[in-house]
């Protein structure tokens, strides 16, 4: 192992901008995925019918394939972003999708008993959702959320097809001078599991807390 | 305020005025009316299905209705009936509305992640707008008046379902309301648990609270309420004080749905 050691700083560095990358894409997706997800709880159905499409549809493409229509797309449009931001638009639109549907399957899921009960006490129906809907659908939502965010944290690699240098990409670089492809993939998979399981660390805890209250 | 109102000709609080309802093509309320004076305690007995928790629903208005006109306070919930037209009111005016009738469920719904003080000041502090300091005050003296001050920082899953329902009532009263709705209460008690709650109930129609409680605890039904309504199959075919609808039963029906009662009830 030690030509992973000797290019530990190496991939440490570009771990940095995957770290970056990562950020902002579970931020983001998180960001316009709940405002989507609310959207369409309050929205009727012209709301519902649109964001279920933009769900079908983006289930159906390969991120991948996002990312090449970012990388390639975005410049045609007079967006002459680079390469990391292209791709990262792409994440965010992908992992958007899937945080709006379980953010609105969620919210429905709050028994109506709950609702009912807000509603008898004189609340708005934006008071329901802020105090009730939301506060009790999103500790339903944390299980499949963080699973969502440990894929987008893993799918930040794609970037890499694009230029992005980034862990993946730097791995790739290293392989290639050193030829010791087996020491350093396996290091480059110790990283990327470093970052995703405090992920899942922090989800559970956050589960058990809610869960005594 | 029970001896002030009873000296003067009491004012009526709740008007019920051919009020119909279906679900579908299955026709729960036909042609309800009846009117509730200030301070009076009315029970709502009859058989599963009958109409009388979705009597009680509309009354709040969580539920619609098709027909007819519910007063509160001589406020129209719901809808705003003018000449031979109505117009479903907006979500600002249904729930303005809503805070003279407070509800009481079957099974609590406490919100499960506030403590016990946090539901009861909800209410207050978001649609009454009072201070939190106000709002907490008053809280904390309807959670001592349902005997739960020592609870005020637990959580419902932390409560016995007893307390969860005294929490509930608390919760209610804190919007001042006009008329308290209570719909089958203890149904989802324990046996041991069920005198608290309904010693809470008996305590506020003494302090002159307009009470309609929708109960199958007879015995406690034939002490509380100044007035009990028989629903069956979506009518009302019995209505007087309890002795007396009792005493000269003027269906078979209540004669029967009474029966039935002793039979089965180790309460009634």
């Amino acid at each position: 192992m030690d030509v992973a050691i000797l290019n530990l700083n190496y991939l440490l560095k570009a771990t940095v901008v995957t770290l970056e990358i990562a950020a902002a894409t579970v931020v983001f997706s998180l960001l316009l995925g709940t405002l989507l997800g609310v959207a369409a709880t309050l929205g009727g159905a012209f709301v519902r019918a649109i964001l279920a499409m933009y769900v079908y549809i983006v289930r159906g493409v390969p991120v991948l394939v996002l990312i090449f229509i970012a990388f390639f797309g975005l410049p045609r449009t007079g967006l002459d972003v680079p390469n990391y931001v292209a791709a990262t638009i792409a994440l965010v639109v992908y992992f958007a999708a899937f945080v709006a549907d379980i953010v609105r399957g969620s919210i429905s899921a709050v028994p109506k008993t709950n609702v009912e009960a807000g509603m008898a006490i004189g609340l708005r129906r934006i008071q329901i959702l802020w105090q009730i809907q939301l506060p009790l659908g999103m500790r339903l939502a944390l299980p499949p959320l963080v699973t969502t965010a440990s894929i987008a944290v893993k799918s930040t690699s794609y970037a890499s097809i694009v230029g992005v240098w980034e862990l993946t990409y730097a791995s790739r670089e290293v392989v290639e001078r050193t030829l010791a492809a087996f020491e350093i993939f396996f290091t480059v998979m110790l990283i990327y599991f470093c970052i995703c399981y405090p992920i899942s660390l922090g989800a559970s805890y956050l589960q058990r807390r809610f869960q005594t209250n | 305020m029970n001896l002030a109102t009873s000296q003067s000709p009491r004012r009526t609080m709740i008007e019920v005025k051919g009020v119909s309802k279906s679900f579908g093509s299955n026709q729960v309320l036909r042609d309800i009316s009846f009117n509730i004076k200030e301070g009076e305690v009315v029970v709502l007995v009859g058989p599963s299905g009958s109409g009388k928790s979705t009597l009680l629903r509309c009354i709040n208005f969580l539920e619609e209705f098709q027909a007819g006109q519910i007063l509160v306070d001589g406020s129209s919930v719901g809808y705003s009936v003018s000449g031979s037209g109505r117009r479903r009111q907006s979500e600002a005016e249904i729930a303005q509305l809503r805070t003279k009738a407070g509800m009481v469920f079957q099974s609590y719904n406490l919100f499960p992640h506030k403590t016990a003080l946090d539901n009861v000041m909800m209410g207050p502090v978001l649609v009454n707008k009072e201070s939190k300091a106000e709002a907490k005050a008053h809280a904390l003296k309807l959670l001592e008046k349902v005997g739960l001050a020592d609870r005020a920082n637990h959580f419902p899953s932390q409560l016995s379902g007893g307390q969860q329902q005294r929490v509930a009532i608390a919760r209610a009263l804190a919007m001042r309301p006009k008329v308290m709705l209570f719909d089958e209460v203890t149904s989802a008690l324990d046996p041991e648990l069920v005198e608290e709650v309904l010693k809470t109930l008996r305590d506020l129609s003494t302090e002159g609270m307009t009470m309609i409680i929708v109960t199958h605890e007879m015995q406690f039904a034939r002490d509380v309420a100044d007035r009990m309504l028989f629903f069956y199959q979506g009518s009302i075919i019995e209505d007087g004080p309890p002795a007396e609808v009792f005493a000269n039963p003027k269906t078979e029906r209540f004669q029967a749905f009474v029966k039935r009662f002793q039979a089965n009830s180790h309460h009634g």
